[in-house]
């Protein structure tokens, strides 16, 4: 590790990476902080523009982008009391309530410190771990990997408040849109119809920015666009932080930084169930949990401090086990691929100082973060306030500039709108997202090692027979019949209770 | 009888399947116990998607109220006329260019979405907006990143 020292210390040195982490991390801010759009559009919308970039100056940009976006969210619920996207849920509980009772700097102080310090030390426990675990994972065979990818799909619809079938259906949508193309293994055309430019897959961006940003904009639109908040940006004035604050919350900020970093860690999930949790402990164990949901800074600090801890967490299997932890580390991880950067355990002998550059670079941006909202803390309203009329026309352009730079050709930027049109018609049928953006982007990780594993044994009992896949198996069935499970157990407590009364 | 929109959901999801199915029965490569092939992953798919499909359309019978509309017809007309206008973007980049098709599209579009949404704004600002924006982007994804965006059929 002491070895890439100089290697990464080059790469910060390189202007135009330091520019760039500048830039990321501030529009990420933006994405972040605007209810609507979110870290993951950030990093969706600007990843082409990496593919003439070297892989380090692409990593630095693309995890500045997605840091920022992290961090920014919080704004969002202090000041409107809206979050910027579903990590930050929790943060508008206390942070709107503080802001409201005039201490909008010192719930913005609170959130910028608890994103600092989720984000740095979990990067910094990344670091430290990553490598422990890759080594474990070299003892993994197929089996284990495709258990391990389906694990990740079905734990998004266990935690998912909806429809069960409909979170199921949304990832084998995304799963048939992973199939298009050659098959691995066998190199059997799928779904082609003919077509040349669906001979190598229907590509990342097009299907991903079609169905998550264009279709989402075009629904907000329907939806129809609120007028500018008001925000009340009196008292911006100074950090607004004491280390006797910072003090008083130390334990709140342990357990929360431990549950954050534990969830962004299972495949799968991320900050949008650990800032819940996180809250919710916290709650149990204050010493008055009547001030919560009043503007208590410990329902401020629970929240953000896990929510960016899961980025540390979530990038310990993208990088030991090449299985993303959140749709934007799958995303990441498919934006490293197109780069020449195959995540999983190999990638520490192959590639070592790229993978610390990223923790590095993780850290390195949650310090800018920090600079950057503490000096910018003033204009927070001003971002708030960007008009929807200019900024989605604009956000639309740029999809579709994505969609062309990524293929080099017109058709691709006909296919978008074609996803756009999925986009558009799985809102209206209430199917989510995020386990379609999961299961396209894991789809042919999940497909070459199950065919593996089946080469390899020649039965689908192996993977049931072997100790750690069969362990993962079960934990993927149960995530799958959570809701049956949870049914039986509730009809079998309603029994017991009868019985006793 | 109205159907509901989990039925009709529901429907959609068991049609698709029975789609891929047919589509996945077309591949050569056999499906066996030992080695399933080509077929595995699709297969599966579209076994949940069936699965899910008819679990959504029963859970849509067992409704008793039509849930809430998402949005009003207006909010649909917005949409699908947003969408034509941005398949009339992709077919003018081919024939003019990123640059003017941008200019145009985003003028077109500032103008529907400040209208549509009771939002007012200035023609001046739009019109400077489109053109900066154009202008921005054009410059950001070609000088500076030294990437291709369509010239224009018209001009080459």
């Amino acid at each position: 590790m002491i070895g890439y020292i100089p290697y990464i210390v080059s790469q910060f040195l390189i202007p135009m990476n330091l520019i760039l982490m500048v830039v990321g991390t501030f529009v990420g801010i933006v994405f972040g902080a605007i209810p609507g759009l979110s870290g993951t559009m950030a990093v969706m919308l600007f990843m082409p523009l990496t593919y003439t970039m070297d892989h380090a100056t692409a990593i630095i940009f693309l995890l500045s982008l997605w840091i920022g976006g992290c961090s920014g969210a919080f704004i969002g619920s202090v000041l409107l009391g809206i979050p910027g996207s579903a990590s930050a849920v929790a943060t508008c509980w206390d942070g709107h309530p503080m802001a409201q009772k005039g201490q909008a700097s010192k719930a913005l102080a609170i959130g910028m410190t608890a994103s600092f310090t989720g984000t740095f030390f979990s990067a910094l426990a990344a670091m430290l771990l990553a490598e422990k675990v890759a080594d474990f994972a070299f003892a993994m065979g197929a089996w284990e990997y495709a258990a391990l990818c389906l694990v990740a799909m079905t734990m998004v619809l266990a935690i998912s408040k909806g429809n069960m079938f409909k979170g199921l259906a949304s990832s084998c949508i995304g799963l048939l849109f992973a199939c298009v193309g050659y098959s691995p293994i066998d190199a059997e055309l799928r779904f082609t119809f003919g077509n040349m430019y669906l001979l190598s897959g229907l590509g990342m961006i097009v299907v991903l920015t079609g169905i998550f940003a264009v279709s989402h904009i075009l629904v907000t639109f329907g939806k129809g666009f609120s007028p500018a908040p008001e925000v009340d940006g009196k008292g911006l004035k100074g950090f607004g932080l004491g280390i006797q604050d910072f003090k008083e919350e130390m334990g709140n900020i342990i357990r929360s930084f431990l549950i954050g970093l534990g969830i962004g860690f299972l495949p799968g999930m991320g900050s949008g169930l650990s800032n819940l949790v996180a809250y919710s402990s916290a709650k149990n164990a204050s010493k008055h949990p009547e001030e919560y949901g009043n503007g208590a800074a410990g329902g401020i600090w629970a929240p953000e401090v896990a929510n960016n801890a899961a980025i540390g967490g979530a990038m310990i299997p993208m990088a030991a086990l090449g299985i993303p932890g959140d749709s934007t580390t799958a995303l990441l991880i498919g934006a490293l691929t197109i780069h020449g950067l195959e995540m999983g355990p190999m990638v520490f002998a192959n590639s070592g100082d790229v993978v610390y550059l990223m923790f590095t670079t993780v850290m390195a941006v949650a310090a800018i973060v920090l600079l950057m909202q503490a000096l910018g803390k003033r204009w927070f309203p001003y971002i708030l306030k960007v008009p929807s009329v200019y900024m989605y026309p604009a956000l639309l352009v740029i999809c579709l500039a994505s969609a062309y730079v990524d293929s080099g050709n017109l058709y691709k930027c006909g296919m978008m709108m074609a996803f756009c049109a999925v986009g558009v018609a799985m809102h209206f049928g209430g199917l989510p997202t995020s386990p379609l953006i999961l299961a396209f982007i894991l789809g042919p990780t999940l497909e070459k090692n199950m065919l593996k594993a089946f080469q390899y044994s020649g039965t689908w009992t192996s993977f049931f027979t072997r100790p750690v896949s069969g362990v993962l198996m079960v934990i993927a069935l149960i995530c799958i019949f959570s809701p049956i499970i949870r049914a039986i157990l509730q009809r079998l407590k309603g029994t017991i209770g009868k019985e006793r009364g | 009888m109205k159907a509901k929109k989990d039925q009709i959901t529901g429907a959609a999801l068991v049609l698709v399947g029975l789609v891929s199915a047919c589509l996945i029965s077309q591949f050569e490569t056999p499906f066996t116990a030992a080695y399933p092939g080509p077929k595995l992953l699709p297969g599966i798919a579209v076994f949940g998607l069936i699965v899910c499909g008819a679990g959504t359309f029963v859970n849509g019978c067992r409704q008793k109220e039509e849930s809430k509309a998402l949005m009003s017809k207006a909010g649909m007309i917005r949409i699908a006329v947003s969408f034509a206008v941005l398949c009339g973007y992709v077919l003018a980049m081919k024939y003019v260019g990123f640059v003017i098709a941008s200019m145009v599209v985003l003028y077109v579009l500032t103008t529907y979405f400040s209208k549509a949404s009771n939002l007012p704004t200035k023609p001046w600002a739009r019109v400077l907006f489109s053109v900066a924006v154009s202008l921005i982007v054009y410059g950001m994804y070609v000088p500076l990143f030294g990437m291709t965006l369509p010239g224009g059929l018209l001009f080459d």
